[in-house]
């Protein structure tokens, strides 16, 4: 095509740029001039090879689909969404009994309880006289809302025992020796925030369970010397669980935790990549 | 000279950093290890796992619906007020020490020892565990303790009933019975140390385990022992 002058017209260019796909070319029979339906392997394979080949395209996946071990061990390296893997991992690490998957279970339960509160999100108003209500409607007249509130409710108790067994797990094959002392310290924290992620989230349904759950455990911090009193106004926004403590509730298990946590785990597997996975030693 | 790439002619070769520095290349644990791609083997062990425990979540969720109780009124308080099951250890030592030791001083003492297991060296690691179960151990006896200053001087135990001070006393008492211990040439074996402190970790966490399972299946009104039958 590019031996012939430049078309001038559009409805020209567009045609010309038609018949110069893959596609086309196969269609109207190439070299051989036969022609060939649309139904075959081979216009299929033609049109993929079109699509692969396109600017959009391209530019969402800059390499080929990798093919060669060179190719896997540079995806794990160039792709964004990759790119927090090693290139290479011990095959002994990659045995289900070495880590039993749990540190990652987490963080895709982690995943599960964003997606399922985002949605919560768009039927729940955070007032004492619209929570419960809303609770209940997500159960009975929401379409599937009651899986939706099931889901989040049963993932964030099974992210409490995931994380905990995965601390125990840490501990027993001593992975938080040097170099990983940092990350253990870090652990930790993720543990505390899982927790008061759970926590926050618990007195959200405003129901009976909710409010005392809530009641009695911000009578504890009420009861530290000389400022209990004080932090425990400050949790609760005054006196008692109140409208004040709902929003307060609210916007920590919703912004503030679930931003912290996030952070802590980006941190948390970047040292996982900088110290070496532990696989056990 | 253009048609040569630079890293192909050997007069030309261009080195990176790394070629002018000594020894591996790498601050890999085991360079000769045996190794293989993360894509696909690792990743695709994710996808499997993810998509496992989303079909298990799944199934649960359309077996089991959460809990919904009535809504919340705060003239009616349940009998017992239950916290969240994680924190049901912690309310169950509130039954036996009093609520700073059991809600605020114990869980802020597990933080900082847990964040500080990994600095611990030698015959020393044995510390941070040993505070751990005297800190679970220790509030239970204080009621005993308690007991006690309380036939000598009943105004004064009560009067700091809430502040828990036999603990802090069983505590500073641990401490030094710690210290001679510590000094004993027990220690010197590593490996037994080693052997010890996987021993008490795990203590802790079977105590922690029990406190939770007793505060979720065992107790009924006026947090009183109940079997879970009745």
């Amino acid at each position: 095509m590019s031996d012939q002058p430049e078309e001038r017209s559009l409805w020209k260019r567009i045609t010309n740029a038609i018949h110069s796909t893959e596609a086309s070319k196969y269609l109207h029979g190439g070299e051989d001039g036969q022609r060939r339906s649309i139904f075959s392997g081979g216009y299929r394979s033609a049109l993929k090879k079109d699509i692969v080949k396109s600017g959009p395209w391209r530019s969402v996946f800059a390499r080929p689909y990798p093919q060669t071990p060179k190719d896997n061990s540079e995806i794990a390296i160039t792709s964004f969404w990759l790119h927090l893997h090693p290139a290479f991992i011990r095959r002994e690490t990659l045995k289900f009994g070495v880590t039993y998957g749990l540190g990652g279970l987490a963080c895709g339960l982690f995943m599960v309880l964003a997606v399922t509160g985002i949605m919560e999100m768009f039927y729940y108003v955070p007032a004492t006289d619209h929570a419960y209500k809303d609770m209940v409607d997500m159960q009975h007249v929401v379409s599937l809302g009651k899986i939706l509130r099931n889901m989040h409710r049963w993932a964030a108790h099974a992210m409490v025992i995931i994380v905990s067994l995965h601390m125990l797990r840490v501990f027993l094959q001593k992975a938080y020796k040097a170099p990983r002392q940092l990350n253990w310290v870090v652990g930790v924290v993720l543990l505390c925030l899982t927790m008061m992620l759970s926590f926050t989230g618990y007195l959200l349904p405003w129901d009976q369970l909710a409010y005392w759950a809530i009641t009695v455990g911000t009578n504890m911090a009420g009861s530290i010397p000389l400022i209990g009193p004080k932090v425990r106004y400050v949790l609760l926004g005054g006196p008692s669980v109140d409208q004040a403590t709902l929003i307060r509730f609210f916007v920590l298990h919703v912004v503030v935790l679930p931003l912290a946590i996030s952070m802590g785990m980006v941190y948390h597997f970047w040292r996982v990549r900088k110290d070496g996975f532990s696989g056990g030693k | 000279m253009a048609s040569v790439p630079p890293g192909n002619n050997p007069k030309e070769k261009e080195y990176g950093l790394l070629g002018f520095i000594e020894g591996h290349p790498s601050n890999l644990p085991d360079p000769d290890a045996d190794r293989v791609s993360s894509y696909p083997h690792l990743v695709a062990r994710e996808f499997l796992a993810f998509g496992l425990m989303l079909a298990t979540l799944l199934v649960v969720s359309f077996l089991f619906d959460a809990p919904l109780e009535e809504l919340a009124n705060p003239a009616k308080t349940p009998n017992p007020a239950k916290a969240p099951w994680y924190f049901l250890s912690l309310q169950e030592m509130l039954h036996y020490a009093p609520p700073f030791i059991s809600g605020v001083f114990i869980p802020g003492l597990l933080v900082v020892v847990m964040c500080t297991i990994p600095y611990w060296r030698g015959r020393m690691v044995l510390m941070p565990i040993t505070f751990l179960l005297a800190a679970i151990i220790l509030p239970l006896l204080d009621g005993i303790v308690w007991a006690m200053l309380h036939s000598v001087a009943p105004g004064f135990a009560d009067a700091t009933r809430s502040y828990g001070f036999p603990t802090f006393i069983m505590l500073i008492v641990a401490a030094f019975a710690l210290g001679k211990l510590l000094l004993s040439p027990y220690f010197d074996d590593e490996a037994r140390v080693e052997r010890l402190r996987t021993k008490l970790f795990l203590t802790f966490v079977g105590i922690v385990f029990v406190l939770v399972m007793i505060g979720q299946f065992f107790r009924g009104p006026e947090w009183r022992w109940v079997w879970p039958w009745q």
